[in-house]
């Protein structure tokens, strides 16, 4: 015991020298640290050391050198490694440093860079609009390089709405195209059947709502899954998740609803959640509950409680919305359940539906204080060269790696499988950088084979297409007022309809005797506040 | 250099003489000769503490201006209180407080006192490998992240497959969506913090006890002083200064609880009590990049904190001199 | 503790023993099977863990959590960084803490008052994150080990309850006779302080080993080479690795392995990250376990 005391008031008392005599034990460390920093604060674009980086790049050799920051997932390989970023740097003859940021610090490491002027040249799948709004300065427009740059211009004389969707409300443009074109992720929720318990039951198929219900009180009654049990779940969806929730259902009554509860109807913003439709969708909802055919952990449940009772055995699920359903259920069950298109009242049938591609007008900034940016802004040209196939290969990997020639008719490429031990997208990120520049147009995309359940998703929505969403809410882009005053109006609202939602669908309150005192709620919520602040920036985003 | 001058200056006196500002100030000219070399042990501290706390500090500021990165944190467009009344005046502020003052007083009064009672016991179990094992595994729930500590709580507050329920149900009640109701949601919060918690708040209160000198419990021993009575006449009173200090830091906290448990645990249905100030700062501040604002409601924040903390050191001075923190 | 007193237990004494072993119990069990279910549920199926089908003893046995968690060669370079983080860390926050708290309680030395509202001054104000760092950053500790322990290594709070240790260790009396012995602060210090407050030292070292074991945020903002990397960052790669990416569907399969490899991971990780916290604690408890030893002396 006493041992032990002395040793540690030994170390304790050495400490004391090395903190208490000043603090030169101290600046002897840090000293050793500066050498470090200092050499890689040379390669920073810090604006001090403009000098020392100059010289720096004329000892590189003649090639013009970039800091780059990028958003690094853990399963890519250094990009210093990966075969297609090196081809395309070679292709536009220029060295970057890369600071490959884990996904988990993007958010505090970009402020950081942003916040203390220690941006580096170029920021890739980092900074987002509020960024720039908030900093334009910060920020080098793009749009005088865009005639000098081939591959980019014409995307933008081909596409118009790249162009639109690029440009922010000064006019300037900061960032080159990060568009997919892959159709089937604008189609959010299907509604899916269990039809093995359909048959087992000795039913049809439902093709309305009221059939609808009547199946779902079947699979309650019949034990379908045989277990001798009523453990079966007629119908479970997790009310608040865009994929998992029950806004397409919502249009069975007359109108679709929207996580934001926002809908378009000619052109006109309109709020979902304080409508007649809403409210009769609600009701149905709530009758179902009544007969225990709603999953009551509907309103808690997160994606793993879902995709377990999704697999669990037996079969738990009647019935379930999904973005893809293979994810809920898993590919071998994927034979028992079937998507159902069903009428609602009067007819109505209608599914959510957005024509918009995948796309991000921030992907690439690039710094305001760059020197010598035209060599940059080639590699970034580059990136979008469909004649090399970059455009593909920076979103799903290397030719003749992850992707493989294929012998299926009318495509090009199909996805290598994955060695032992690693899954489809590890093996996927490993070789693809997946944030640089890139327009992945219709025809690439559908230039490779999809993967099963995607083919089976897009078959789907072939057959529906009569049925989609006409108008769909545009990737609207607010001013830095709207965004602020949208955020204070904005998760008061969307909790408490949400808060209500849940309410009434569960029974614990009563729809029509809440019903005024809600609308009176809502709108000193701001209501009306949220509707114009949409309505302005539609209004802007077709200004044009 | 400076005590030389003051030599200089000051004929001896006899101290009869002294008027009482210069008998003052030569009792602290005495009280830092002898005592100077304690500045000396903390001179480390002081250095840290102005170099990494207070040189940052300009930061405040952004809570009265209006942010941008681009102006940096002193170009930035002055706006008084704008920030403040922004967040007074918002439709939810209300609630929000009064949720996080809900969440924290039912915290302090539930959780406050049981690290002491287990303490207490375990000072006074005779059998030191029980005892040594109760200790260990109490303490490592602090270990839990709060991500696996929320799941936990939705695997077993199921209201169709969570053991909780299960037996419940086996003892003829009716089962109940834990989260899914707002008045459930505080307690589920306090008791799961108090089951993380416990062990690893107690382990001061045991080492507090450690220092109770043997001979009182023999004297108590030898008048013929059962446990309890030893536990409340001799532990209690030595834990007291302690307690206190605990109990007057946990006042300076009252409004900090952080997000990421709250946030986790927020479903629709217990949005109503589960919205706090720092999930709300979350979702408008933070997610929007609006720095300027999530750093007024955090000065709110502490300003109220320092404020209580002030009051309950002050009300605590007036019992016992001692036992306040200043 | 020579002598060991014989006493008689009375009735009132085994009723008190008895019902304190039915409360530690039940405490024990409480904390027990919580603990119990995150180790089963680390080897087990994580959609039956999510379905509730594991509460007793693991199903769907598995060692894929730990084998993708020891698989990444990262977890090896992090464990040794996080080790001599924590080491250092240890030493100097509770050197510094002790020092502040021995301070505090001087209250004795001018200047006492007003530089305890300078250090719990900034409890309740901070500069926040971006001043913080571009202090740190002038002094160049970016990107090397200092960051991500020296900016923390001060707490106010538990400078605190060091004082408060202190005020019922330290009698004044014993300073007061050391003084007369002409014995400087310092020497007191070192030479009467720190040796009577094994126990304080104990419960400091734990906290700030705990504490520095598990953080992460520091070394998310100022390290930048992966190579540096504290255990913490490196498992919340793992954890962000498998975690199911919205944006970009590959195939349902790779999706379904996936959310099946991160529910599992949260458990695993914990196990992983707190077994060193478990394996220190009896080291540090035997400096606060006096109690045993008085509870023999009360036989």
């Amino acid at each position: 015991m006493k041992k032990t005391i002395v040793k540690v008031m030994a170390s304790l008392m050495a400490l004391t020298m090395f903190a208490g005599c000043g603090k030169s034990g101290d600046n002897g460390k840090d000293t050793g640290g500066d050498k470090e920093t200092q050499q890689e604060e040379k390669e920073k674009p810090d604006d001090k050391d403009d000098g020392k980086k100059d010289g720096d790049k004329k000892d590189d050799g003649e090639k013009p050198h970039y800091n780059i920051m990028v958003d690094f997932r853990p399963q890519h390989e250094d990009f210093d490694k990966m075969p297609v970023v090196q081809q395309i740097l070679d292709d536009a003859g220029i060295e970057v440093e890369w600071e490959q940021v884990g996904d988990a610090a993007v958010t505090e490491r970009k402020n950081i860079a942003i916040s203390t002027g220690t941006m580096p040249d170029a920021m890739l799948g980092m900074a987002n609009t509020n960024d720039v709004m908030q900093n334009y300065e910060l920020f080098l427009p793009l749009n005088e390089y865009i005639d000098t740059l081939p591959n980019v211009s014409a995307i933008m004389e081909e596409n118009p709405e790249a162009k639109q969707f690029l440009t922010f409300p000064n006019g300037n443009i900061y960032s080159f195209p990060f568009v997919q074109e892959r159709e089937y992720e604008g189609f959010p929720d299907q509604l899916y059947i269990n039809k093995t318990w359909v048959e087992e039951l000795g039913l049809e198929m439902p093709t309305n709502y009221e059939e609808y219900a009547e199946v779902l009180k079947a699979f309650k009654e019949g034990d379908p899954n045989g277990n001798g049990e009523a453990d079966e779940i007629p119908f479970t969806m997790m009310i608040d998740h865009s994929y998992f929730g029950p806004y397409s259902m919502y249009g069975m009554f007359g109108r679709l609803d929207n996580p934001n509860r926002l809908v378009i109807e000619d052109g006109k913003v309109i709020f979902t959640a304080d409508k007649e439709e809403w409210k009769e969708a609600t009701k149905w909802f709530a009758s179902l509950y009544e007969d225990d055919l709603i999953d009551p952990e509907s309103f808690t449940q997160d994606r793993s409680m879902l995709f377990a009772k999704g697999k669990a055995d037996p079969m738990l699920i009647g019935s379930t919305n999904a973005f893809l359903l293979d994810n809920v259920v898993g590919a071998d069950r994927m034979e028992h359940y079937e998507f159902v298109l069903l009428e609602g009242v009067n007819g109505h049938k209608e599914l959510r539906y957005t024509s918009f591609p995948v796309q991000n007008r921030t992907y690439n900034v690039v710094n305001a204080e760059i020197e010598n940016p035209e060599p940059l802004m080639k590699f970034y040209d580059i990136c979008l060269d469909e004649s090399k196939h970059y455009p593909l290969q920076t979103v799903f990997g290397l030719i003749g790696k992850q992707l493989v020639e294929t012998d299926v008719e009318g495509k090009e490429f199909e996805f290598a499988i994955a060695p032992e031990g690693l899954s489809q997208d590890d093996y996927r990120y490993k070789d693809a950088p997946s944030n640089f520049p890139t327009y992945l147009t219709k025809d690439s995309w559908n230039s490779v084979v999809h993967a099963p359940d995607v083919a089976r998703k897009e078959a789907i929505l072939e057959d529906v297409r009569p049925y989609l969403e006409k108008e769909s809410m545009p990737p609207l882009l607010f001013t830095e007022e709207e965004t602020q005053e949208l955020s204070d109006v904005n998760s008061a609202l969307m909790d408490y309809v949400s808060q209500q939602q849940a309410l009434w669908i569960s029974n614990q309150s009563d729809i029509d005797a809440d019903w005024d005192n809600y609308i009176e709620t809502l709108n000193n919520m701001g209501l009306e506040t949220y509707i114009r602040l949409y309505q302005q920036a539609y209004d802007r985003f077709y200004a044009d | 250099m400076a005590k030389e001058k003051k030599k200089k200056t000051r004929t001896p006196l006899n101290s009869s003489e002294l008027t009482g500002w210069k008998r003052k100030r030569l009792g602290y000219k005495l009280n830092f000769q002898k005592n100077w070399d304690m500045y000396l042990l903390i001179l480390p501290l002081l250095i840290y503490f102005i170099i990494f706390r207070y040189a940052p500090m300009y930061g405040v500021q952004i809570a009265f201006r209006k942010y941008r990165a681009a102006d940096g944190i002193r170009g930035s467009q002055w706006v008084g209180l704008a920030n403040f009344k922004r967040f007074f005046s918002n439709y939810q502020f209300k609630q929000i407080i009064r949720n996080t003052l809900t969440l924290s007083f039912m915290g302090l009064l539930l959780g406050f006192l049981p690290p002491i009672i287990f303490a207490l016991l375990l000072n006074q179990m005779d059998n030191g490998k029980f005892r040594k094992l109760v200790q260990t595994i109490s303490y490592l729930p602090h270990f839990i992240s709060t991500v696996v500590m929320v799941s936990i709580l939705f695997v077993f507050l199921s209201p169709t497959s969570g053991p909780l329920n299960k037996l419940i149900e086996f003892f003829g009640g009716e089962a109940r969506n834990f989260m899914g109701s707002p008045t459930l949601f505080p307690w589920v919060y306090v008791l799961s913090g108090i089951w993380q918690g416990m062990g690893y708040s107690a382990i001061i209160y045991i080492a507090s006890l450690t220092s109770v000198s043997p001979e009182y419990y023999e004297a108590a021993m030898v008048d013929g002083a059962s446990k309890f009575q030893r536990m409340i006449h001799i532990d209690i009173p030595f834990l007291v200064p302690m307690i206190t200090t605990m109990f007057i830091l946990s006042a300076g906290r009252i409004m900090s609880i952080g997000y990421e448990k709250t946030f986790l645990m927020q479903t629709p249905l217990n949005i109503s009590a589960s919205e706090i100030i720092s999930t709300y700062v979350y979702k408008v501040g933070l997610i929007n990049s609006d720095f300027s604002y999530s750093a007024a409601v955090s000065l709110f924040n502490n300003v109220i904190n320092l404020i209580l903390i002030l009051t309950v050191n002050w009300i605590t001075r007036r019992m016992s001199r001692e036992n306040a923190l200043w | 503790m020579a002598v060991k007193y014989k006493m008689k237990k009375t009735p009132g004494d085994i009723v008190f023993t008895v019902i304190n072993y039915i409360i530690l119990t039940a405490v024990l069990l409480a904390v027990l099977y919580p603990l119990w279910f995150i180790l089963i549920a680390s080897f087990s199926d994580p959609n039956l863990v999510t379905l509730g089908k594991v509460l007793f003893k693991p199903a769907g046995v598995t060692l894929e959590g730990y084998k993708k968690v020891f698989e990444y060669s990262q977890v090896w370079t992090g464990f040794r960084n996080s080790v001599i983080y924590t080491v250092i860390y240890t030493f100097l926050s509770t050197y510094l803490v002790l020092t502040g708290g021995y301070f505090l309680v001087r209250k004795d030395v001018i200047g006492n008052g007003f530089i305890t509202g300078f250090f719990m001054f900034t409890m309740f104000f901070s500069g926040g994150l971006i001043p913080t760092f571009l202090v740190v950053e002038k002094l160049g500790m970016v990107d090397s080990m200092w960051s991500v322990i020296i900016p923390g290594a001060v707490s106010v709070y538990n400078m605190i309850i060091a004082r408060s240790f202190f005020q019922t260790t330290i009698p004044k009396e014993l300073r007061e006779a050391s003084e007369l012995d002409g014995c400087s602060n310092i020497r007191f210090f070192f030479s009467v302080v720190i040796p009577l407050s094994t126990t304080i030292i104990a419960v400091l070292a734990l906290f700030h080993a705990v504490a520095e074991w598990n953080a992460y945020f520091d070394a998310m903002i100022y390290l930048k080479s992966s190579k540096k990397a504290p255990l913490q960052i490196v498992l919340r790669d793992i954890l962000i690795m498998n975690e199911v990416d919205s944006s970009m569907h590959m195939d349902a399969a790779s999706m379904d392995e996936r959310q099946r490899i991160s529910d599992m991971l949260k458990y695993v990780l914990i196990i992983v990250s707190s077994i060193p916290m478990l394996i220190l604690y009896p080291f540090i408890q035997k400096h606060f376990v006096q109690g045993v030893m008085i509870g023999s002396v009360k036989g």
